[in-house]
């Protein structure tokens, strides 16, 4: 497939994908495009880091993409005055292991123990960068987020 | 200002919110800023992830205390961030301790989304999900159907039926993994495992997971954990009602799954 339409792709499902899972937990309905960019922006910078190194480091690319996209979450909290939860939400649904869980557990019932623990430290992996990821964003000090405009609060 | 509303006041801005899946150490902070406007001697809060207390000292001695339990959970952000505004401006001195009371009783009439949205948002996440994590566009469209059979399901029977959490997952995860071998078996599909992935990504906890590193973070290590555990058990629980599933399946149809 042609790169620039595979990107295309991706980009757009990813926003979808992020906004869908959104919708379930009743987000305020002006929050849900950005909620939809947090998720774009964490599956790109991954997808970019897992193609242009082909795979090669696949908990790194999630450490930069959830640094990347709880940047962008934190930002807009801070401009949109909305609490953080929200954006952080829709920035790591895409990268949580969802195919690390199934893939241990259906080798965990087939009785293929090798392959089941493999699996299951990967996923303990992921899940610990994305907690790490957000640790960091959240230890930095907030003047580096503050430079977006301020929504207007209608009284 | 009478000091029994300000405490009945944070209490209630505090049960909302923990109701509705704030993080423990926000839902703490909004109380204490609440408690700070009521001109006490001494005012303290503090909130576990099943319930909150508020205590203060009146400038004349009197001591009171009070706790609310909070049951149910369910997750609505717009009222965290309308109860999130009524504290604001509670504290800024622009609305008296009376009017706010009567608005946070008021976030009970805020509208959630209605059903129909949520079912479509489940099928439309999980093939998303599906395309995005490596199948093809027949697996997506499984994924599709399933997701929005599931959320059906939940919407209409399973939530209604008020089982305990862990239970709940089990059947969730079970009804993804047998209506998509139904599916991959008839032939709509090819991948039986990405089908399954995909419907499984929008029911993963990726609230509570969050939740939980929030409040270690904020040192409140209690929460943390227990909001850990439980994002643990939900998704062991998900990943055992398809296991379960599967392995039913490969024994009555005697088929190779993986």
């Amino acid at each position: 497939m042609n790169i620039f339409l595979e990107i295309a792709v991706n980009i757009v499902l990813s926003f979808v994908a992020t906004v869908g899972f959104i919708i379930l937990f009743n987000a305020p309905r002006m929050e849900l495009a950005f909620c939809g960019l947090c998720g774009s922006i964490s599956w790109m910078v991954y997808f970019a880091i897992e193609r242009i190194f082909a795979g090669a480091y696949p908990v790194a690319a999630v450490f930069f993409a959830m640094i990347v996209s709880a940047y962008v979450g934190r930002t807009l909290s801070y401009s949109r005055k909305v609490p953080l939860l929200i954006y952080l939400i829709g920035s790591i649904i895409p990268l949580v292991p969802g195919a690390g869980i199934y893939y241990t557990m259906s080798a965990a019932m087939t009785n293929e123990t090798a392959y089941a623990l493999n699996k299951g430290i990967e996923t303990f992996k992921v899940a610990g960068v994305i907690a790490v990821g957000i640790i960091v964003v959240l230890a930095l000090p907030r003047q580096i987020f503050d430079f977006l405009p301020e929504k207007k609060t209608k009284n | 200002m009478d000091q029994n509303n300000v405490l009945r006041l944070a209490l209630s801005a505090g049960e909302i919110m923990l109701a509705n899946g704030a993080e423990t150490y926000r839902v703490e902070d909004t109380m204490r800023r609440i408690l700070a406007c009521g001109n006490f001697e001494s005012s303290e809060a503090f909130v576990a992830a099943t319930g909150l207390f508020a205590s203060f000292e009146a400038k004349d001695k009197t001591i009171a205390t009070a706790l609310r339990h909070v049951k149910s959970r369910q997750t609505e952000f717009e009222k965290i961030i309308r109860v999130n505004e009524i504290s604001r401006k509670f504290t800024a001195g622009e609305i008296d301790c009376e009017t706010a009371l009567k608005m946070l009783d008021d976030t009970k009439y805020v509208q959630s989304f209605p059903s129909w949205l949520k079912i479509s948002a489940t099928g439309v996440s999980a093939a998303s999900f599906c395309y995005l994590l490596g199948g093809g566009v027949t697996d997506s469209l499984c994924a599709l159907t399933v997701g929005l059979i599931l959320q059906c399901l939940l919407v209409f029977a399973i939530n209604r039926a008020h089982m305990p959490g862990v239970l709940h997952n089990v059947v969730s995860g079970g009804i993804i993994s047998l209506m998509s071998l139904v599916l991959v078996t008839a032939g709509f599909g090819q991948n039986i495992d990405k089908v399954i992935i995909g419907a499984l990504m929008p029911m993963l906890p990726g609230l509570t997971i969050t939740n939980a590193i929030r409040d270690v973070v904020e040192g409140d290590y209690i929460s943390g954990t227990a909001r850990m555990t439980d994002a643990v058990l939900t998704a062991i629980a998900l990943a055992t009602g398809v296991g379960t599933l599967l392995s039913i399946w490969e024994h009555l149809f005697a088929m190779r799954l993986f």
